[in-house]
């Protein structure tokens, strides 16, 4: 019910002629969005767009709306002038390939001075250069943000409590944001039939982020750690679980592979320079965890030029896995227990789930923005995508049995960023 | 390239021509002069607060836009959009409210006293105080 209430206030809200944001001092109403029409060469593969889909544009449809389209609508209510409350739901698809919204925001947060606050409850989690508005195409100058780059983690949000400082630092501001949480996140299903969505949840969450900002420059460093469980369902029935039963050899292999609690960390330094015509955005992130997760490091380069209401752009991005896993010592310690058959069965199955998280790959994207109306944004966007490691597909989805490995792809497409 | 010279040494001579934009304030405001920089720092919301205190409600004059965010920050009209798009969507500030021309503006900042907006010099009547003169 609640769902269906919120679905029509978003649907109303897309339909309102570009709505100007409902205004009065105590509750504001905005939203941004992303009407997008995105088109992949391969008939093999999928492209998906965001890190958390099922299904992309390419094997399963040659053209999709649901690749980059989306709505969000935020609503905040100010009683008093140091108390906010922020409440963000989006319109997407979903990890469970439906389009039911998503509570992305909600949060309150408390003002001391205009400089110190504390903030508690949900928040787009800053991961990222763009971290926390990287949803909000309208306000960035690509037509996606990297994949290699922002498709590593599958996670929007976060549930926190954090402080927020702001001090002026040599001319311009230094922004400072330090808080610890949890995420409870779904993420795609290993066995749809089954369980419409797998589970990525991370305890112990800490992080700080920085990002300074002086004239044309933006610069930004941060770092977020924690306890990462990936509860991969097709992982905890085929081979966690029967593990669990063969004594402690079972036992110790279980936990040294499953990943439960797993350290894991992510750490970003980036920036943008923009100033006039040009714009050029740089980062640099590195995602480090242990047990059946792989390292991965990814980087993207980004250059525009403004020509009046135009504004081409070129960009590049990379991701590389470090120190590959192989799991090599399984088989021989389960084979006098369970024989040669079942034990390597059993290593394959760990093996499979470590190469999940190998996902290097390149793309190169050409495209342009033009800034065609007040609050909307058209772009157009051409992308080369090319899995880059032996037997992985990158980041690219829903792989058919005729996928030849590495074989890389095009996407072609058009977008309607709008603000309100 | 040549024509490309031209038509910004006419674009000069046309803002030099053009009447000064000012920004303005509720005569309450206790303010009597902000500096560039700390319109810079109200309009590009790095501050929601006026120097010595109070809560600013920030009024963008559509019919200025371009010109004025030229003149304090070097951004278009289009880029200041997408610099507030990303403060409003993260719970950082409050994008301005948009009026559609000077006159417009400074009514609702005779009528608010913790409004603060850009006007063309002649828009500024007396309803209003000007704090600082882009020229």
């Amino acid at each position: 019910m609640f769902r269906q209430t919120l679905m029509a206030a978003l649907l109303g809200g897309l339909l309102s002629p570009v709505a100007q944001a409902q205004d009065n001092s105590l509750f504001r109403v905005s939203g941004f969005g992303t009407l997008g029409a995105t088109h992949f060469s391969r008939d093999d593969i999928d492209f998906g767009g965001g890190p958390n889909v099922q299904k992309g544009a390419g094997r399963s449809e040659s053209t999709s709306l649901a690749v980059d389209s989306k709505l969000g609508l935020q609503m905040r209510l100010t009683p008093t002038a140091n108390l906010e409350a922020t409440l963000q739901t989006m319109v997407r698809k979903t990890p469970r390939d439906d389009w039911n919204p998503s509570i992305d925001w909600a949060n309150v947060k408390y003002s001391f001075t205009e400089n110190v606050a504390v903030r508690i409850g949900r928040i787009g989690h800053p991961f990222f250069l763009l971290s926390d508005y990287r949803q909000v195409n309208y306000a960035n100058l690509t037509l996606r943000p990297p994949v290699e780059v922002y498709n590593l983690v599958p996670v929007n949000s976060s549930d926190v409590i954090e402080g927020l400082f702001t001090l002026p630092l040599a001319g311009g501001q230094l922004n400072l944001q330090a808080g610890i949480g949890q995420v409870r996140a779904e993420v795609i299903p290993s066995l749809p039939a089954q369980r419409k969505y797998d589970k990525a949840d991370i305890d112990e969450l800490a992080y700080v982020n920085a990002t300074y900002e002086n004239g044309p420059w933006t610069l930004r460093v941060g770092r977020t750690e924690g306890k990462l469980s990936y509860d991969a369902l097709s992982a905890r029935q085929q081979i966690f679980t029967p593990l669990g039963r063969f004594g402690a050899t079972g036992a110790a292999i279980r936990d040294a592979w499953e990943i439960r609690d797993a350290r894991s960390s992510f750490t970003g330094i980036g920036g943008t320079y923009d100033a006039g015509r040009f714009v050029f955005t740089g980062e640099y992130v590195m995602l480090r965890s242990e047990r059946a997760f792989n390292d991965t490091d990814a980087w993207s380069l980004l250059g525009g030029y403004r020509i009046g209401k135009f504004t081409p752009y070129l960009a590049y991005a990379a991701a590389k896995t470090r120190n590959r896993i192989e799991v090599s010592d399984v088989a021989p310690r389960l084979a006098p227990l369970l024989g040669a058959t079942t034990a390597s069965a059993l290593q394959a199955g760990i093996q499979s789930l470590a190469n999940n998280s190998v996902r290097d790959q390149e793309t190169v994207s050409l495209g342009v923005r033009w800034d065609v109306y007040k609050n909307m944004a058209l772009k157009a966007q051409f992308d080369r995508v090319t899995p880059k490691s032996p037997g992985s597909q990158g980041f690219l989805i829903n792989r058919s049995s005729d996928y030849p490995t590495r074989a890389a792809g095009n996407v072609f497409a058009v977008s309607l960023d709008f603000v309100f | 390239m040549k024509a490309r010279k031209l038509i910004a040494l006419a674009g000069l001579l046309l803002t030099c021509g053009a009447q000064a934009q000012v920004v303005i304030v509720h005569p309450q405001n206790p303010l009597t002069s902000l500096s560039k920089e700390q319109v810079e720092q109200l309009f590009l919301g790095r501050s929601s607060n006026f120097p010595g205190g109070g809560s600013a409600a920030l009024l963008d004059n559509a019919a200025l836009r371009d010109a004025f965010y030229q003149g304090i920050a070097g951004k278009s009209g289009d880029q200041a959009k997408a610099h507030w798009a990303k403060i409003e969507f993260t719970g950082r500030g409050k994008a301005p409210s948009e009026a559609a021309n000077g006159k417009a503006v400074a009514e609702q900042v005779a009528r608010n006293p913790a409004a603060i907006g850009y006007v063309d010099k002649a828009d500024a009547g007396g309803g209003v105080k000007t704090v600082f003169s882009l020229h």
